[in-house]
């Protein structure tokens, strides 16, 4: 469904990721672990468009989306929720979520996305007209996820989902994570928090230095003696 | 009671004026605001858009009002010449290239429209110069009034469009978070787009209003610039209701200074205000430090 192959990004000068090979099929969870600086939010901004890459393919639904814009890549289906939330503070709950339904035209559908978001998260529901900023950490996940998801995404991907939750928070955000793949979306999630990321996650990628120096299913990751001792702590 | 019609008198012609201010005052706001450029050419759109209104009323013989709406539109096509000539190219550089540009833009047009127009004053005579109402005792010139009401209705439709509709709230998206929106799917190059026809059309629409009151001289949007630029930063770079309110109350005191005191301190209020802000509330009075938003 969504594919890189050997795609190399920089940031200036810099180059950030080196020949990055990485698929995401239907219905899955992909997980890409890494530690801070490894390269993960430059793979999922150079997959959206906010980066093109200078080498490589980035192919979505067997169309080519190197040259892509943000704006355009959203409309055939991608959709991040970014790092950090990053949730639009001076606009209220619900401006945010129709921000979010930029792309829709059709109103029931808009309706529907709401209906459904608010359900997913009551709290959201409560505080629909409060300024985004005023809320608290966990809540604006919530936002930036639930706004994320009114573009009616095929693929999700999200970067660093659990920074700065406490452990109950994070174990909601994983849940829900797990509730929106249940509904058919892909998903690509990016974290730090390895141990959480693959016990909900079909297969995963490792990326150190801009490279992946490791993939394969969740299963076999965890009992991997390198992501053991590197990113599990044991 | 005298002195009461008096002050009437000045608040409503404060009104007139801090109207033009702010209709000035919001097209560079949210230029500010949204798009983090800064347009010394603003007053330019409000001089061309009196002149405009000028050709189709005295040299097609147009009439008045139309000529108005006529003169909005030629205030968009500006804007968007501004956005595709002047600011899109230096977008996303430094901050400085685009009040260069706009700098450089404004001492172009109006070089060029001295060249065109000539130097000498010119009037547009409408209907409603000669016409006065009497309202509770005060005697009012009905082309003030209507551009008051005119001013007015425009502000607050512009308002209602920002606060509520689906464009005003991917343009306030924009300003608070530009990668974010895009992200969103909100295409910037459009926004920009529509800030600067937005712009553009109110500043036409300012000068297409008291090009009647006032004489149209090539350089007269040199001097609203100034003033312009004194309500977006007392307002608050970037806030709309700053802007309004800013707008107003400024015009207002400009107006009772010359009623009461001389037209010699007119200036001086407005200086004396920007002073003051800039010392003891810099963001302006209802900017946010740090963050930016509608």
């Amino acid at each position: 469904m969504l594919r890189l192959k050997g795609v190399d990004a920089y940031y200036g000068q810099l180059q950030i990721l080196k020949g990055v090979d990485l698929e995401v099929r239907p219905g899955e969870i992909v997980t890409l672990l890494g530690a801070n600086g490894a390269g993960k939010t430059t793979t999922l901004k150079t997959i959206v468009g906010l980066l093109h890459p200078r080498a490589g393919e980035i192919v979505f639904k067997d169309k080519v989306i190197n040259r892509l814009a943000p704006d355009e890549t959203v409309r055939l289906g991608l959709s991040l929720v970014p790092e950090g939330r990053q949730v639009f503070p001076a606009l209220t709950v619900f401006e945010n979520l129709m921000v979010g339904a930029f792309t829709q035209r059709n109103k029931a559908e808009i309706e529907r996305s709401l209906a459904f978001v608010y359900e997913l998260f009551p709290r959201l529901t409560e505080r629909k007209n409060q300024l985004a900023g005023t809320l608290s950490g966990g809540e604006q996940q919530m936002l930036a996820i639930g706004r994320a998801l009114m573009s009616d995404p095929e693929v999700f991907l999200l970067d660093e989902p659990s920074l700065g939750l406490s452990p109950l928070l994070v174990e909601k955000v994983f849940a829900t994570i797990q509730a929106i793949n249940r509904l058919d979306k892909t998903i690509l999630l990016v974290e730090q928090n390895a141990y959480q990321a693959l016990q909900i996650a079909h297969r995963g990628y490792v990326l150190e230095t801009g490279r992946i120096v490791l993939s394969g299913s969740a299963a076999s990751l965890l009992q991997n003696e390198h992501i053991k001792k590197a990113y599990l702590g044991q | 009671m005298d002195l009461l019609l008096e002050i009437a008198q000045q608040v409503i012609n404060g009104l007139v004026i801090g109207g033009i201010y702010t209709l000035m005052a919001l097209g560079m706001t949210m230029i500010f605001g949204i798009l983090d450029q800064t347009n010394f050419a603003h007053g330019e759109l409000y001089m061309l858009g009196a002149y405009a209104a000028f050709f189709f009323s005295m040299v097609l013989g147009i009439p008045y009002l139309v000529s108005v709406c006529l003169a909005i539109l030629v205030g968009v096509l500006l804007g968007l010449m501004y956005e595709w000539l002047i600011f899109r190219p230096v977008r996303g550089k430094d901050p400085l290239n685009a009040v260069i540009a706009s700098l450089g833009a404004s001492i172009f047009i109006w070089n060029a429209a001295l060249l065109v127009f000539g130097g000498a004053p010119r009037e547009i005579p409408t209907p409603f110069l000669g016409e006065k109402v009497n309202l509770l005792g005060v005697s009012l010139n009905v082309q003030r009034l209507l551009a008051l009401a005119v001013t007015i209705g425009i502000i607050l439709a512009l308002y209602w469009w920002i606060g509520k509709s689906r464009l005003g709230r991917a343009m306030r998206a924009t300003a608070q978070n530009r990668e974010v929106a895009a992200l969103m799917g909100i295409k910037i190059g459009r926004v920009a787009e529509l800030v600067f026809a937005t712009g553009g059309a109110l500043a036409a629409l300012g000068g297409a209003l008291v090009g009647p009151i006032f004489l149209l001289q090539p350089s007269m949007g040199l001097l609203a610039v100034g003033k312009a630029f004194i309500v977006v930063i007392v307002g608050g770079m970037g806030s709309v209701l700053g802007a309004i309110y800013t707008g107003f109350g400024l015009g207002v005191l400009e107006s009772l200074t010359v009623g009461f005191l001389s037209s010699a301190y007119r200036d001086v209020i407005s200086f004396a205000i920007l002073i003051l802000v800039l010392w003891v509330r810099p963001q302006g009075l209802f900017g946010r430090t740090g963050e930016r938003g509608g």
